[in-house]
């Protein structure tokens, strides 16, 4: 049943096209960064063989900062997505289709969860081949890409079980996808606010989204920051269940 | 030994700002079609939504075939088909794919599906329009997807709010027909503000206002 759910709300924003709308944002936003990147990294090569000084590693001074880029464009389609599949059919009563049938709601927040994780990989995916490019010509530290896909992939989901988290309190789309995108800034947005606090508060660090990815970007796969998205999927789905269940 | 009731409301209560309801009982058996009449806002809708599971009562309980909706929901439902006032429909799917997937929701095996699917199209004069997106449908094939969707299943509870709004006189007449056929093997509760609907196919009502609830009796006459 988790997968007839699953798979209807994947092939729902396909069938509204507007999965295609946002790989194209998508797709020219971080093609463009990553062209950027791509001639910094060229011309500052260039300067530093002229020198003779050691290269510059590609997947350090590229990939790294393509990637961060690309936890910052999730930030704003995964409100977007969440409130479209949870908020928005509250709005619209499509809600009443799954909380009529026999359906526990533990079924209902994974398979909306899956689908639209599924469609968040599709948005990744072409991202990811990116920096394919760059090991046809060049040598690519694959294990750093690969720790860094991880990452990605682990944040996007701790995003999704949030927002799908606040999208199952609201009945207004617009101010879920608003109320969700502060929250993962601030949640982002942690760290910073630290260096202003007595070492007592360092532990706030902890809860940043991003602090816990950036070891991922670095090629280091932690079990600490593996166990905090796992600890973060499993709490915010378990209170949007008690929530959807009591509305 | 008499048949157990296929729903049977008991001391139910529920408080909204505007109104509330107090210890209200009643029961449908199967075969029997009740009216809940009364004017907006009077407590039709939430009525059907708590027998519906969607909400839960501040007191009493509500039992389908035997079952407590808000204790057992996922036994009780599978009794339940529910058609809201406001149709939820995906109007990005065609006819035969929103129905295929409601079917898949209400745990029809995948062998069964087909012909489910097919018998509502039959019953509810679809089959022209299966392939039709939802979206570009007039309100009235809309209305009747949405009743193909509750009937789908074949519940033996057939809970429907407003089910005839917004159709013309010769869609009802189609629509009430079907009605008192699906009677004969389910208990049909229904909200409605016309009355020529509730005395063609409904033997009990409810006449919900704001001070009180009103039982009528139409096989017997009395109220």
């Amino acid at each position: 049943m988790i997968l007839t759910i699953a798979r209807h709300e994947f092939l729902k924003l396909f069938k509204t096209g507007k999965i295609w709308k946002l790989l194209a944002l998508c797709q020219c936003l971080l093609g463009l960064i990553f062209y950027r990147y791509m001639t910094e990294f060229l011309l500052k090569s260039q300067n530093l063989l002229i020198e003779n000084h050691p290269s510059l590693g590609i997947t350090e001074e590229v990939i790294h900062p393509l990637f961060a880029w690309t936890a910052l464009f999730f930030f704003f389609t995964t409100p977007l997505l969440a409130t479209n599949c949870l908020t928005q059919e509250r709005k619209s009563r499509i809600l009443e289709i799954y909380l009529s049938a026999p359906l526990t709601a533990t079924k209902i927040i994974c398979g909306k969860f899956i689908g639209i994780f599924g469609a968040q990989i599709f948005l990744l995916l072409p991202v990811l081949l990116m920096p394919l490019l760059i090991a046809v010509e060049d040598s690519l530290d694959f294990g750093q890409f690969i720790s860094g896909s991880l990452g990605l992939v682990l944040l996007l989901g701790t995003n999704l079980s949030i927002a799908l988290f606040i999208a199952s309190l609201s009945k207004e789309p617009l101010i879920a996808s608003f109320v969700i995108f502060i929250t993962l800034l601030l949640l982002t947005l942690l760290e910073w606010v630290t260096h202003f606090l007595s070492p007592t508060f360092s532990w706030i660090t902890e809860l940043a989204l991003l602090y816990h990815c950036k070891s991922f970007l670095s090629g280091i796969i932690n079990t600490q920051d593996i166990l905090y998205y796992a600890c973060s999927f499993h709490f915010e789905g378990l209170i949007s269940m008690a929530f959807l269940r009591s509305s | 030994m008499q048949a157990l009731p296929l729903v049977s409301v008991k001391n139910l209560s529920y408080t909204r700002p505007q109104w509330a309801m107090r210890d209200l009982s009643f029961s449908v058996n199967r075969g029997e079609c009740m009216a809940f009449i009364g004017k907006n806002g009077s407590g039709k809708t939430t009525t059907l939504n708590l027998i519906a599971g969607l909400i839960k009562p501040h007191a009493g309980h509500i039992l389908i075939q035997g079952f407590n909706i808000h204790t057992l929901p996922i036994l009780a439902k599978q009794f339940i088909g529910f058609l809201p006032d406001q149709c939820p429909l995906y109007f990005e799917l065609t006819v035969r794919e929103y129905l295929s997937f409601i079917a898949k929701l209400r745990q029809i095996s995948k062998s069964d599906i087909p012909d489910h699917v097919e018998e509502v199209l039959e019953k509810l004069n679809l089959k022209r329009h299966q392939h039709y997106l939802i979206g570009i449908l007039s309100k009235g094939l809309k209305q009747r997807v949405g009743l193909a969707s509750a009937i789908l299943h074949r519940p033996s509870v057939l809970l429907l709010d407003e089910p005839t709004q917004g159709l013309d006189q010769s869609q009802i007449e189609d629509f009430q027909l079907l009605l008192s056929q699906y009677k004969k093997e389910a208990a049909i509760i229904l909200s409605t503000h016309y009355l020529n609907e509730v005395k063609s196919i409904c033997d009990h009502a409810l006449q919900f206002s704001t001070e009180e609830i009103k039982a009528y009796d139409f096989n017997h006459c009395a109220t």
